[in-house]
């Protein structure tokens, strides 16, 4: 609607570049909107990076400019005042346990649904889409409930668990299309060879479906990353909250400071940019997953 | 890989008989599912039943919950909050068609292949590995009153269209919804192009054959190819439009101003930990699951309906 609105001018030497090889109009068009779409997407990273390496006053004079000197106050406050160095060790601790958990059961779960005869398999998987499409606020009393009542309110291992079960259902859909793939006659001359389940399941299926695994802890990583309402309800405690909560909570405050807060969102951005410059093809996988099956 | 999407189907097959003689007694089986079910049904279908359950009392989570009958529900019909808050996610639902032609259009355009379309493909990428938490921060900044949007509408002249875009009641929730839109698009058009790979190209070339323009193609071909893929999305979509809201709202806007941007997901939130009303908050999702239960089965009503 309003994306391109904050778009900077964008590059006419391209575009007329691209105007001398066929002259259509239409595709002008749509370079023009894509160019200035494009630009409301990387403006973010531009905006966020300038602003958290300039001073308050040279941010006040010019906010949307660039900036006319640098400094790297913003950061030192990052630390010392948002304790964004804290607030990233608490999510990590909590984020790469889950992470790991549900890759460990999910790849148990959608091994047993696909490839070991099991009853009710397909009222199993049927339920488990049946979660996927459940909207995870709707859970948000009745699991604080749960978690306060059985005492891991605060506790990095309740939002751990939360978070597995949350992320399971997904993440067992996803990994049973790669199962699939994985040819019948592998597993049947495994068994004849002697091996039995677990023993197949670690050295034949899983190198066979390691892109399959890559998508899976790539995107929970994001998702647990950059979750929030579990994570706000669950660690209230000052100095156990994770990231988000603590940069939500900060950039609240009304006597806030731009740049703290831009160098806070910035270092926050890090693991998702390095997941999206790294781990792409496997994000763009595990997204598309069902949309052409 | 046939046409059907998730959209409603129970799943993909899985009653393959195979395999099974190597795998082991019955119990081993079992072993590798047991604790994924173990954790699923603890941790969301035991919850889904407490919620209804505590719907029907009044809790402040202190104390214990204590059964109130369905006054939650009677108080719910007079709750002025709520209502507005449900009339916002109906806003939101009318935005739908938008929220699939942007990136259904997007996706058209990069498959065409205009110039740098990889680079396109890339950076329409970028706002969805963003938390919402961050794009709710930048754009807390950046359409301030006194922030870069208003300040180069105003240094190129056109300080007519200056708003403060985050504070006034009619123009803050169009502005929210808009950055929802924006930053879920990259899944769409990635979504669609992924069914764009799939198209049968021997229709298209039939067609242009036939000397059918490029609009009788997109309209008549392609968009015909693309429906499970724009059902697939659209199931996506409505789901997210009553959940995917919280996390940007509570970081931009607060509800505010006033409770012109309060969702029914805000509003169950600020009723249970914000006043401390957790039964009352139960109820509110419950009725939420609820909506959420007709409108997606309905959708796909509607769609087996119309495919048959």
């Amino acid at each position: 609607m309003n994306a391109a609105a904050d778009s900077p001018p964008l590059r006419p030497r391209l575009t007329a570049r691209r105007g001398i090889g066929r002259p259509s109009v239409g595709k002008l068009a749509i370079f023009v909107i894509f160019a200035a779409l494009a630009a409301s997407c990387i403006y973010p990273l531009l905006f966020v990076a300038s602003t958290a390496l300039r001073t308050n006053a040279d941010y006040r004079a010019s906010p949307g400019g660039l900036p006319s000197s640098f400094t790297s106050e913003n950061f030192e406050r990052a630390f010392s005042q948002l304790h964004i160095g804290r607030l990233a060790l608490n999510s990590l601790m909590v984020v790469v346990p889950a992470v790991i958990l549900i890759a460990i059961l999910a790849c148990c779960a959608a091994y047993a649904l696909v490839h070991l005869e099991i009853r009710l398999s397909r009222l199993l998987l049927a339920a488990v889409i049946c979660m996927m499409a459940l909207p995870p606020t709707v859970l948000l009393i009745p699991i604080f409930k749960l978690v306060l009542d059985v005492g891991l309110l605060n506790n990095r291992l309740g939002l751990i668990l939360v978070y597995t079960a949350l992320n399971l259902p997904f993440s067992i859909y996803l990994l049973t299309a790669f199962m699939r793939s994985v040819p019948v006659e592998l597993l049947r001359a495994a068994g004849i060879d002697g091996a039995g389940p677990v023993r197949t399941l670690w050295s034949v299926v899983l190198p066979l479906i390691r892109p399959g695994l890559m998508t899976l802890v790539t995107l929970n990583f994001l998702f647990l990353w950059n979750e929030l309402i579990f994570s706000l309800v669950i660690l209230q405690q000052g100095m156990g909250r994770t990231i988000m909560v603590g940069i939500a909570q900060f950039q609240a405050q009304p006597e806030k400071n731009y740049g703290v807060v831009a160098a806070g969102l910035l270092l926050s951005m890090i693991p998702p940019l390095l997941i999206f410059v790294f781990f792409q093809r496997d994000l763009a996988r595990g997204l598309t997953a069902g949309a052409t099956k | 890989m046939t046409a059907s999407s998730g959209a409603g189907s129970v799943g993909p097959r899985t009653g393959r008989r195979h395999g099974a003689r190597h795998s082991g007694r019955g119990l081993t089986r079992w072993l590798f599912l047991l604790p994924a079910l173990v954790l699923l049904a603890v941790l969301i279908v035991y919850p889904i039943g407490d919620a209804i359950r505590l719907a029907f009392t009044s809790w402040d989570g202190f104390s214990a919950p204590h059964s109130i009958g369905l006054s939650n529900f009677e108080d719910l019909l007079k709750d002025k909050r709520f209502k507005e808050s449900l009339l916002h996610n109906l806003a939101i639902v009318v935005a739908i068609p938008i929220w699939i032609a942007v990136p259904y259009a997007v996706a058209c355009g990069i498959h065409t292949k205009v110039a740098g379309w990889r680079f396109f493909r890339l950076v329409f990428f970028l706002p969805v590995v963003l938390s919402p938490v961050v794009l709710g921060a930048y754009y807390g900044i950046v359409l301030a009153e006194s922030g870069p949007l208003n300040g180069a509408l105003r240094s190129v002249g056109l300080g007519g269209l200056a708003h403060e875009w985050l504070n006034d009641p009619a123009l803050t929730l169009p502005v929210v919804i808009g950055i929802i839109i924006w930053a879920t698009f990259g899944v769409g058009v990635l979504i669609f192009l992924a069914g764009l790979a799939n198209l049968d190209e021997e229709i298209v070339e039939a067609a242009q054959v036939d000397g059918a323009s490029r609009w009788q193609i997109q309209r008549h071909v392609v968009f015909w190819q693309l429906l499970p893929v724009i059902e697939f999305w659209t199931v996506i979509i409505v789901i997210a439009s009553f959940t995917a809201f919280f996390p940007l709202i509570y970081t931009l806007t607060k509800g505010g101003p006033g409770t012109a941007t309060f969702t029914v997901d805000f509003d169950l939130y600020s009723e249970a930990f914000t006043s401390g009303r957790l039964g009352y908050a139960s109820a509110i999702g419950v009725v939420m699951m609820f909506i959420i239960l007709v409108t997606c089965g309905g959708l796909v009503a509607l769609l087996r309906w119309r495919r048959s």
